[in-house]
């Protein structure tokens, strides 16, 4: 599929839920192919922002809902995993936490981490085909 | 969506102990990875543990984690097996654990190299 036939956005709302982890990689996976660009280093950061959504966001609270949104934009894919959670919090009891953001940090050219109390955005740029290779990528 | 792991397990005599070969077969993440954690835990009594992620299309921190508690309860004892350029080893490469990993090309060389004492 040529990127101008491709959807331009992606929206998907999903369960708290580990299965939610699949569902919204293989959702980005196809998105993002479209366009070209490093498909797996999305999918595996995608995956890693719902999976910390899942584990760390509802903590003492009914799970709610885990928003992934993806519009392209000039040479960039802009990838947004979002939840209605508690924000994120220091947790001694959870030391897998901090390694999804770290890796985040690795795959992306730009991560921001938006968190209150009323809930948690990690908002992510990658490079499309193109603009990886007119960077010598 | 349901999520696909497959998780064989057998058990071969190599020399005065038994090698457990692991077969991983699909998706490794939040949804699946406690799949291989059982597995892995029913190997506890095998002398050496050889780890076969090469039919592994994905793998993330979950499963990540997994295998880094394998590397540290088997040491010596373990052999890694996954595929150069997959989803596997550039996970291995971000995380930078990849000199960690003890990876053999086949389960043969892992067998033979673990029966004799380690990689």
């Amino acid at each position: 599929m040529s990127a101008a036939a491709a959807a331009a956005e992606l929206a998907l709302d999903l369960p708290a839920h580990p299965s939610s982890v699949t569902s919204a990689r293989h959702a980005v996976e196809q998105w993002a192919d479209a366009f070209g660009g490093r498909t797996g280093d999305i999918a595996l950061a995608v995956s890693e922002a719902v999976g910390n959504a899942v584990l760390h966001a509802f903590k003492g609270r009914p799970a709610g809902t885990i928003r992934l949104r993806g519009r392209h934009e000039a040479d960039r894919l802009l990838v947004e995993v979002s939840d209605d959670g508690i924000g994120m919090t220091p947790n001694l009891d959870s030391p897998g936490l901090g390694m999804g953001i770290s890796l985040i940090s690795k795959l992306a050219l730009d991560v921001r981490v938006n968190t209150s109390e009323r809930g948690t955005t990690i908002a992510m740029a990658f490079d499309t085909a193109r603009a990886a290779a007119e960077g010598g990528q | 969506m349901s999520p696909s792991l497959e998780v064989t397990t057998d058990m071969r005599a190599a020399g005065d102990s038994e090698v457990a070969i692991v077969r991983v077969r699909g998706e490794i993440d939040l949804a699946t990875a406690d799949r291989l954690t059982r597995a892995l835990a029913g190997c506890d009594q095998a002398g050496r543990l050889v780890l076969d992620l090469n039919e592994v299309g994905f793998i993330d921190s979950s499963g990540l984690r997994v295998l880094m508690m394998a590397v540290r309860d088997f040491e010596s004892r373990l052999g890694v097996l996954f595929v150069s350029g997959s989803s596997v080893e550039r996970l291995f490469e971000v995380a930078q654990v990849l000199d960690r990993i003890p990876a053999f090309p086949t389960q043969e060389a892992a067998v033979a190299a673990l029966a004799d004492g380690g990689p």
